[in-house]
């Protein structure tokens, strides 16, 4: 099983990672797009911890996985096929108990303009293939893809 | 109270069609340049503190910034240029001395782009570095005037001690305090790898650099800050800094905000002191004194390293060098007007000093007549760009050279020349924890291995070009180059024959 790590003594806190993770979720794959046609501002599945010695944060893929276990729809659950912890949007009903229940503060609520509502969390760019968006974009190499 | 007369240097460019507001550029400007404004909900820029670094150009993720020169149109005038009325104006708002950081960008003449080098046509083949042996290590030292062999071949002279290097190439003394230690682990790390030295500079040896010893220069400079036996011993070679290309003549300083714990601990001076660097060596005043301090040296490390002995580039630099290797160096490394600094008095930086290459070819062409060139190893530094410059200087008479600004360039740097702020956005001039983490080891050593395994690489092409197999066939043979552009003082300087002679 891989997972997105973060070594904070080479975060330089410049939040890129936070626009390519945006991006890669949208439908259109084009920063510019995302924040403007899409909307999608604020919908970082990675978040930069303001301060002084700031790091961004991310999903840490629990092995117990908390989230899982508080989900009321089962639609928070470990992909077989790569062991990662990742919520089906569809089948989400956004009761928010997963958001309660992560240790990490690393699942945020999202509303969709018709109303509809889910839980956004990191998926290691599943959804999008290949490397994830956060780890390419580090200018610093803060963020690695380690199997686990 | 009236208001200041200085205008941005810098003009910064936001394409509003790509700005999404991330605010990227606003977290990496440690100049405070970029701001986001929430009444407006838009970026905003005080261009009054940009100095043109370009790490938000960089690190934009939608490219929607560009920097350009402030169009300041002042009357055109050819003689009072835009530079010497805005100097004027500084320095009669502030009346202090003007302070530069990196090379002299003045339009002096570069003296490597004069020059040719040969290649093989016909009578005589050239050689493919791919497919045959090509040699570019060299070793730095003092050569013994003969060499006796024992019956088996084996030397029986005992040698000085040498430096090896994989390639003619060494990174140039940076001290830790003038930049963080993050760059100079990258320089360290990297020279290891390749084979080469980096330079301690004159702010001593920090303990996590330790492990990389093998591969270190140690400096001893007219403040001393650092030294010691262990220190001493720890390098493969000392250097005793007499001068430095950037400023001829005056000494160094290091501001005490930039001296904290981990270069307090390493210079060996209270935190937050200023490092002042005295303009001469207080016991140096004649080549006898340099001659003590060599052996001082020597017999402190039981004459096991080469010393070397650098100096800048002045009016008498060959009566200089001659006396240093009477005076018992191993190695001369001769620093050019164009060499890179933290930070230099402006005036000094442009107006003092001479061309590396004419100081090169006069203190090579003395010592062959003195007949003492055998006796020391010549570094040229002060802008060597590209590994042209290299093959230039060596066919000149060097044994090797010195390279800093390319190296901070492969590491980030982007020429600002603003290392004294103390505020370096690319983590390499400062000391801010913020900023230095910024430059992260081995990404930027990676890049400094890159650009010296391409060098190399190139050196050996030119090399074969030549129809030479080794460095060593080129040291100080001047028949491959010829100027292209120049007088005849010139020529006769460089020692070197005019294209189509």
């Amino acid at each position: 099983m891989k997972k997105i790590k973060i070594n904070s003594s080479l975060c330089v806190g410049c939040g890129r990672c936070e626009v390519f993770c945006t991006a890669n979720h949208s439908a259109s794959r084009d920063i510019y797009k995302a924040y403007t046609l899409e909307g999608l501002r604020g919908t970082n599945r990675i978040h930069l911890l303001e301060g002084n010695d700031g790091y961004a944060v991310q999903c840490r893929q629990c092995k117990h996985t908390p989230c899982v276990f508080a989900c009321i729809s089962g639609s928070m659950h470990v992909d077989p096929s790569s062991g990662a912890v990742i919520n089906d949007t569809k089948k989400c009903v956004g009761c928010w108990s997963c958001i309660a229940a992560c240790p990490n503060g690393c699942v945020f609520p999202y509303h969709e303009k018709d109303g509809t509502k889910y839980a956004l969390k990191c998926d290691l760019c599943l959804s999008a293939d290949g490397e994830p968006a956060c780890v390419k974009a580090c200018p610093n190499g803060a963020l690695t893809l380690v199997e686990v | 109270m009236s208001i200041s007369f200085q205008m941005p240097r810098y003009e910064v460019l936001r394409r509003e069609d790509r700005c999404v507001k991330c605010r990227v550029c606003e977290r990496q400007c440690a100049n405070l340049v970029h701001r986001y404004d929430a009444d407006l909900d838009k970026m905003i820029a005080d261009e009054m503190q940009c100095v043109n670094c370009q790490r938000c150009v960089v690190m934009c993720p939608t490219r929607a910034i560009a920097i350009r020169r402030y169009p300041l149109e002042y009357r055109e005038n050819a003689n009072w240029t835009e530079r010497a009325i805005v100097e004027i104006q500084r320095q009669a708002e502030g009346g202090g001395v003007l302070l530069s950081g990196m090379g002299s960008p003045d339009d002096k003449p570069v003296y490597w782009d004069h020059m040719m080098l040969n290649a093989s046509q016909v009578t005589n083949p050239s050689i493919d570095p791919l497919r045959e042996p090509m040699e570019t290590s060299v070793m730095l030292g003092c050569k013994p005037d003969s060499v006796t062999l024992g019956a088996d071949g084996s030397v029986k002279t005992k040698l000085p001690p040498q430096v090896r290097l994989s390639m003619p190439v060494m990174f140039s003394a940076m001290s830790f305090g003038s930049i963080s230690l993050n760059a100079q682990k990258s320089m360290a790390i990297a020279a290891k790898k390749l084979g080469i030295t980096f330079n301690t500079g004159e702010g001593g040896l920090h303990r996590d650099l330790e492990e990389y010893k093998d591969a270190a220069v140690v400096q001893v400079a007219s403040g001393r800050f650092g030294v010691h036996t262990d220190y001493l011993s720890a390098g493969c070679m000392i250097e005793i800094k007499i001068g430095q290309g950037a400023k001829p003549g005056i000494g160094g300083h290091l501001p005490g905000r930039k001296v904290n714990a981990d270069v307090s601990v390493t210079r060996m001076i209270p935190e937050g002191t200023d490092a002042i660097s005295p303009a001469p060596h207080h016991d140096i005043y004649s080549i006898e004194d340099l001659r003590q301090l060599i052996f001082s040296l020597k017999e402190a490390t039981e004459y096991k390293k080469p010393v070397c002995v650098k100096i800048a580039a002045v009016h008498n630099v060959a009566a200089i060098a001659s006396g240093i290797v009477r005076a018992g160096a191993d190695v001369i490394a001769i620093d050019g007007f164009r060499g890179g600094t933290g930070a230099a008095p402006t005036r000094f930086r442009d107006n003092v000093g001479i061309p590396v290459e004419l100081a090169l070819a006069a203190v090579d062409s003395r010592l062959r007549k003195e007949g003492i060139r055998q006796r020391v190893s010549l570094i040229c530094c002060g802008s060597i760009r590209n590994s042209a410059d290299i093959v230039k200087a060596v066919a000149i008479g060097a044994d090797a050279c010195y390279i800093a600004s390319s190296a901070l360039i492969a590491m980030g740097c982007h020429m600002c020349g603003t290392c004294f702020t103390g505020k370096c956005n690319w983590g390499i001039a400062t000391q801010d924890e913020r900023l230095t983490r910024r430059l992260n080891p081995e990404i930027a050593s990676e890049r400094l291995v890159n650009l010296l395994s391409a060098w190399n690489h190139e050196i050996m092409e030119m090399l074969g070009g030549m129809g030479l197999n080794s460095i060593e066939a080129l040291r100080g043979n001047r028949l491959m180059l010829r100027g292209i552009g120049l007088n005849q003082k010139e020529l006769d300087v460089l020692g070197i024959a005019h294209a189509g002679e």
